[in-house]
Parts: C-alpha cells; structure tokens; sequence
C-alpha cells in the first residue's frame, strides 16, 4: 500500500473485524446442520473475500487489523457465552458447561436436556404453545 | 511482528476454532470432509495470494493449537457428560 493507514482507518478496519468476527461465531453457534456451502461462502467471505480485499488492500496494515479484529470479535462472544454460563453456575445453576455441547439446560436442576430440538437453530415457540 | 502477519495470525485461530467445532458433529462425514477440505483450500489459496508465502507459517502455527485445544476441550465435555443428543452446536 502506497499511503500509510491513518490511526482511525486501523481502528475502523479493527472494529469492522470484530462485528464480522461476533458475527461469524453466531452463525456458526445457530448453525442448524453439516457444515454447507453458504457456511463456506461466509468463512471465505469473512476471511478474505473481494469485500474483504477491495476495503484493506492485500499486505497491508489495515488487513491486519481486521484480522486482529476478527479474532477478537470471534473469541470475545465465546468469552461472554463462557462468562454467561459460569455465572449460572454459580447462581441459578441452569446451565452447566455441557450446554457449549448442544445447548442442554437443567430442568428443576435435576435432568440435563437439549434446549433446542433437532435441526432447530433457535427456540421459535407457535403462539398456540404459549 | 507486522499487523497483516498479526492478522494473519487470528484468522489462523479463528478457523481452527471453527473447525474444531466440528469434532463429534459430523452426520455425513464424506460431504463434511470434503466440503472443509475444499474450504480449507480456498482459505489457505486466498491467505497466500492476500499476505504471500511467509504469512501460510504464520496460519499454520495458530491454526493447528486453536483446532487441537477446541477439539480437546469438546472431548473433555463428551467425556464428562455424555455425547450430544441434537445437532445444534451450543457453543
């Protein structure tokens, strides 16, 4: 790159890294089964993709400060779900680590069971079940 | 170290993460592989044309431990409570 990155391109390149990075690890946390081909455009997307290199040119600071963001962003929501589910360890004990398997939850603090069901990326409750 | 080798390094640590995630989920191993080979491929080809040669080391050396720690640390929840009964990946 021809011209140095200015101090605020290098925090704007590091913040985008860490959205994309947040939100690459929600996508793969609700993914609903194998991994897929739009799984695979999103990584690549995310990683390295002509968005990518037409924002931070290749070999240059600011591709690596979005790379330094990704990984922050990534990293920092399995921290938060590591803090979220200690502190009901801690208190109300209804989630225990094995919920980082597949999202099991006490039941009356006795039975570990799956939260989701089956091919179920999120909780989507009918009305006629309320 | 300079920032795109630094940048370099978290992607690494990313994709291992993610394909760590993978361990004791995979319902159709023959699509599954084939399918993170081909992406891991693309990722390695796009990292070599975007930081060059030298940056692929860089990858490797923070790909491997993320993917080895995830894949531990899911072994360790396997043992101590049980094999998933849904798809869903938690965490």
């Amino acid at each position: 790159m021809a011209d140095e990155a200015t101090m605020l391109q290098l925090i704007g390149a590091f913040c985008f890294g860490v959205l994309l990075g947040w939100y690459l690890y929600y996508i793969n946390r609700y993914r609903k089964e194998d991994v897929k081909l739009n799984d695979l455009i999103t990584l690549i997307g995310a990683l390295g993709g002509a968005t990518i290199l037409v924002l931070f040119p290749a070999k240059s600071d600011l591709f690596g400060a979005y790379g330094i963001g990704l990984a922050i962003g990534f990293f920092g929501y399995f921290l938060v779900l590591i803090i979220l589910v200690n502190k009901s360890i801690k208190s109300t004990k209804n989630f225990d680590w094995d919920w980082f398997l597949d999202g099991r939850k006490k039941v009356e603090g006795k039975e570990s069971v799956p939260t989701l069901p089956a091919n179920t990326a999120m909780i989507i409750k009918k009305p006629a079940d309320e | 170290m300079d920032l795109p080798l630094l940048g370099t390094a978290g992607m690494g640590l990313v994709l291992g993460w993610l394909l760590g995630n993978l361990y004791g989920r995979i319902h159709n191993p023959q699509r599954t592989i084939l399918t993170v080979a081909i992406a891991s491929l693309l990722v390695l080809a796009d990292l070599l044309y975007i930081v060059g040669p030298s940056a692929i080391i860089v990858l490797i050396a923070a790909f491997v431990p993320s993917l080895i720690i995830h894949i531990l640390w899911r072994r360790q929840l396997y043992d101590r409570y049980g094999l998933p009964n849904t798809k869903h990946s938690g965490g």
